[in-house]
């Protein structure tokens, strides 16, 4: 059985591949829903608007939410709002992008 | 849902590199000949007909080449637009390359009537081109971004427009003395209006992007794009009006709006947060500095040692020393994102799966750029100084450089 807090750690597998650092730590992930039957709901954002690589992440996260679960009845929603903003990483993002700048 | 990459966003990724791949081709291609015929360009003579096909094999055969294939990848990406037209795609690649190769061998045999017909052909080919990107940005937002790309098309569209018109001079004379005029109106629109303002807009995406920049101040962003339209407009009204004090004021600022955009990617650089960032966004950005520096050099060195503006070495240091060293550098970047993305995209972090950094070696990557550029430092200094065969040792170099390089980015589609 998954919950909210084994899918947030699942995503820390998944990671960005222009910088190298999970989706987590770079906060791009807004919400996590977790429902009856096992299926997952991600809502996340990118970086940059029309970042190239968003289908590349996406399916990475379909890819370890369906190792974890043996299912792919799962949903990524990409949203704009709020912008991210650096301030949204992690200090350990912050410190691997630039010694924590 | 969203979904893994569908067959048209892997369409999407060999579309570009059809482009790309032949541009490099075409390249190197133009460099022999160059390196073959720099002696007449040492000697200020560049309108040989040789030196007039490697120069359009430059231009047209790998920077426009390059450019149309990196738009189609990069301006949905840039503005959030589709392309409108996908349908127009390949065989617009086909039209124009049949154009631009037609165009450099005719230039080369001097044959008149080739030239007027591949000419058209190049036209045809940069119209289609032109209505396509117009219809896909129409709907873009505002600003400085869909500016440039704007102005770049229109002034693409006046350069080859203004190209035909003098391949038909050939043809059947009847421009006089305006030749000359419009020769230089034409080289001013495609170096400055196309090239330069299509760098500039595309770098307000592709800067902040790859080094991960937020919160920077934008005002002179639109400001060198303003700058530098309008410089070229005074520029152009001085050639036709031939009043050298208006087109030296229209230079001065172009020139403005070239430090305005050297301002804009400081401050994007200032507040980027990725500390080391890759190898072609650091050359691609280097080339604007570079090449100011080395005009301002070369320009007073020839003033001071011939008492005339060096003409030829500076044209040849904005074609290659800005855009194409431009396009070098973005090219290193962009060659192994759309490879990796097309070829392991959908199984990116899987085991046994390569990252994206291992597409490329930075470190032999180095060594080519920094032959690149100290040969195109050696090439421009040997034009000003009017040493042939020095500028001919050093443009070999050039050429098994930029071979080189070639040879490197088609190896990334072997991994």
């Amino acid at each position: 059985m998954i919950d909210n807090e084994k899918v947030l750690e699942i995503l820390k597998n998944v990671i960005d591949p222009e910088l190298g650092i999970n989706i987590v730590d770079l906060g791009l992930v807004y919400g996590i829903d977790v429902f009856e039957d096992q299926s997952v709901k991600v809502t996340m954002t990118l970086t940059t608007p029309g970042c190239p690589l968003h289908n590349t992440i996406e399916t990475a996260i379909m890819h370890e939410l369906k190792e974890a679960t043996g299912h792919t009845n799962h949903i990524v929603e990409l949203v704009w709002e709020p912008q991210w903003t650096p301030e949204m990483m992690s200090q350990a993002a912050k410190e691997a992008l630039w010694g924590g700048r | 849902m969203i979904t893994a990459p569908t067959s048209a966003d892997i369409e999407d990724v060999k579309l570009p590199m059809i482009f790309i791949f032949t541009g490099l081709i075409l390249f190197v291609f133009a460099q022999v000949i160059l390196a073959v015929n720099i002696g007449h360009l040492a000697k200020g003579l560049p309108g040989v007909p040789m030196l007039l096909s490697a120069a359009h094999l430059t231009l047209l055969g790998f920077a426009t080449m390059v450019a149309m294939g990196a738009m189609y990848q990069l301006v949905p990406v840039a503005l959030q637009v589709k392309l409108k037209h996908r349908r127009l795609t390949y065989p617009q690649y086909l039209l124009y390359a049949m154009g631009v190769l037609g165009l450099s061998f005719g230039l080369i045999v001097f044959n008149t009537s080739m030239i007027a017909i591949f000419g058209i052909l190049t036209v045809t080919g940069v119209i289609v081109f032109v209505f396509h990107m117009m219809s896909t940005i129409r709907d873009a937002e505002k600003g400085p971004i869909k500016s440039g790309v704007f102005l770049a098309l229109l002034f693409l569209l006046l350069t080859v427009l203004l190209g035909l018109t003098l391949a038909l001079d050939f043809f059947r004379p009847y421009l006089g003395s305006w030749h000359e005029v419009l020769f230089h109106v034409h080289i001013l629109f495609g170096t400055i209006g196309w090239f330069t303002l299509l760098i500039i807009g595309l770098s307000f995406k592709l800067a902040p992007m790859f080094t991960l920049s937020h919160k920077y101040e934008s005002r002179y962003g639109p400001l060198s794009i303003h700058l530098i339209h309008a410089g070229i407009w005074v520029t152009t009204i001085g050639f036709l009006l031939k009043q050298q004090m208006l087109s030296c004021t229209g230079a001065a600022v172009i020139l403005l709006g070239f430090l305005c955009y050297g301002v804009q990617m400081k401050k994007v650089l200032d507040n980027r947060l990725k500390k080391k960032y890759d190898l072609g966004i650091r050359v691609s950005l280097f080339a604007l500095p570079f090449s100011l520096v080395m005009l301002a050099a070369l320009g007073a060195m020839g003033f001071v040692m011939n008492h005339a503006v060096p003409v030829p070495a500076l044209v040849y240091l904005i074609i290659i020393g800005w855009v194409s060293l431009v396009i070098f550098g973005y090219l290193f970047k962009i060659i192994p994102f759309l490879w990796w993305t097309y070829k392991y995209g959908e199984r990116a972090g899987q085991k046994g799966v390569p990252l994206l950094k291992d597409m490329m070696n930075e470190q032999r990557g180095k060594w080519w750029f920094l032959i690149l550029i100290g040969s195109i430092i050696l090439i421009a200094a040997s034009l000003v100084t009017g040493l042939s065969l020095l500028a001919q040792v050093f443009q070999v170099l050039f050429v098994m450089a930029s071979m080189a390089y070639t040879i490197e980015m088609a190896n990334v589609l072997r991994k």
